[in-house]
């Protein structure tokens, strides 16, 4: 399914047996069928590159990553043995350690990479989608709607810490400015976190 | 939980750790230990996956540009997966007496970080394509590779562990390489192309070096016929305990110390 022809119809109907797929998606990349390549990308490459796009914070490098990740997922897919998690944590474990990998040579050669912390409007706007087609901006009010009453279950605290942390600001940075011990910090972090993650995975693959 | 293998942080300590870990908050020497913990630990690993995709999903990214979706199909149809054609390696272990305690060879002297020959340093984009043709160039089928167990740890280290460029050397075409690491195992994987060809009876060989300039050797090999090879490397210390690596052309017995130019080679700063 090529990007621009899904829907949320196409999406939902994936949702029941996305598991099994992704095992059979897994099988076929091993055997090296390139079809298969189609389906593993529209179905991870989104969050795959929010992640990546958080640690390294310039969309054309996490663009770049992105792309290695999914050609490391094609190499080594007869190595997935299933044992922890599906394709989706596979893949963001090797798209996660990309990033570190490209955070650690900018920190080691500032000369050759003046890495500038984003502010906050330009990581948003960095993140906003300028060519989103009718499709996908009906799929984002969806997605947000979802969002939006999974994290209306979170306390207020809670949702003020989860909100900064998806710009990207640490533990430490939350707790300086929003006033509160650090311990106080990564305890509610870590809760909401949780309580987020078991509100939003029946929806699965559904939310990216 | 063994703290001290873990840069002194506890199990709890790693797990609070664990959503600045994620947006890559940690200095280097808090991320090592984040990452050696992750690599023995279960529910950590569970609990990190768990958070990367709450941070995809909050992230919001707009989708990627549609020309990444057309790049990474025409890159990976590109690839073919080919048989093994790397010679086997072979790790053989010097006696711990026999250890040469000599300083390193000319080209990797401190305190020049890397000597000149190795300067210029391989451009990530490049180094992660050399290993990623390495890597699809050497790997057997599927199903052989699934009952390998060598692959497998190979896949996993490649997967999880993080790189070191190794510079090229001077000659024609230069070598390139990537080492594959983590701090406190004994294991690595060295991912090398453009190897020249070498005479009869040679072999490449792997070295390691102590900061006090104790060498040791970490095996030899054979590039295959395309001067690529993907090769795990056993070592009798902690990746740690060694600051620099090397490769050279050597008899095919193997040296007690390098005897031809190094056609390879890098300093490590692990953790």
């Amino acid at each position: 399914m090529k990007r621009g022809q899904r829907t949320l119809g196409t999406r939902v109907g994936k949702r029941v047996h996305q598991d099994d797929d992704d095992h059979i998606l897994l099988a076929r990349l091993a055997a090296g069928e390139p079809a298969a390549l189609e389906d593993l990308y529209d179905r991870h490459a989104r969050i795959t590159l929010a992640v990546i796009l958080r640690v390294v914070r310039d969309r054309q490098i996490a663009e770049e990553l992105l792309q290695e990740a999914m050609l490391q997922m094609w190499r080594h897919a007869g190595r997935y043995d299933g044992r922890e998690g599906g394709v989706r944590p596979w893949l963001l474990t090797i798209a996660h350690n990309l990033a570190l990998n490209e955070l650690r040579r900018r920190r080691r050669h500032p000369q050759d990479n003046p890495h500038v912390r984003a502010t906050d409007e330009a990581l948003m706007e960095s993140l906003f989608d300028p060519g989103a087609t009718p499709e996908d901006a009906v799929w984002d009010a969806t997605r947000r709607k979802l969002l939006t009453t999974a994290i209306e279950d979170l306390s207020t605290s809670q949702q003020e810490i989860l909100s900064m942390y998806a710009l990207g600001y640490s533990q430490s940075e939350i707790a300086e400015r929003l006033d509160q011990p650090l311990g106080t910090v990564k305890t509610r972090m870590r809760r909401g976190l949780l309580q987020l993650r078991t509100a939003l995975h029946p929806h699965g693959k559904d939310l990216t | 939980m063994d703290s001290l293998t873990n840069g002194g942080l506890d199990h709890e300590t790693i797990i609070e750790l664990l959503p600045d870990y994620a947006i890559g908050a940690l200095d280097e020497r808090t991320t090592a230990a984040v990452q050696q913990h992750l690599a023995s630990c279960q529910s950590c690993r569970l609990e990190h996956v768990s958070i990367l995709e709450v941070m995809g999903i909050l992230g919001n990214a707009a989708a990627p540009d549609p020309a990444v979706r057309a790049a990474f199909l025409a890159r990976a149809t590109q690839e073919r997966p080919i048989s093994a054609g790397a010679d086997e390696l072979k790790v053989p272990r010097f006696p711990s007496s026999h250890l040469p305690q000599d300083a390193p060879p000319r080209g990797l002297q401190r305190p020049t970080p890397i000597a000149p020959q190795w300067r210029r340093a391989l451009p990530l984009a490049f180094a992660a394509a050399a290993a990623a043709l390495l890597l699809l160039a050497i790997f057997a089928p599927w199903r052989a590779v699934q009952q390998d167990p060598a692959a497998r740890v190979i896949a996993e280290i490649v997967t999880t562990a993080p790189s070191f460029e190794l510079a090229e050397s001077d000659q024609e075409p230069p070598a390139s390489g990537v080492l594959y690491a983590e701090a406190n195992e004994n294991r690595a994987v060295l991912v090398a192309r453009d190897l020249a060809p070498l005479d009869e009876g040679q072999q490449y060989q792997i070295w390691l070096f102590k900061s006090d300039g104790e060498r040791t050797s970490a095996g030899q090999f054979s590039p295959d016929s395309n001067g690529q090879v993907e090769i795990l490397i056993e070592t009798p210390l902690a990746l740690a305990s060694y600051s620099a690596i090397a490769v050279s052309a050597e008899p095919a017995d193997g040296s007690q110390a390098p005897t031809s130019p190094l056609t390879l080679g890098g300093w490590l700063q692990l953790p």
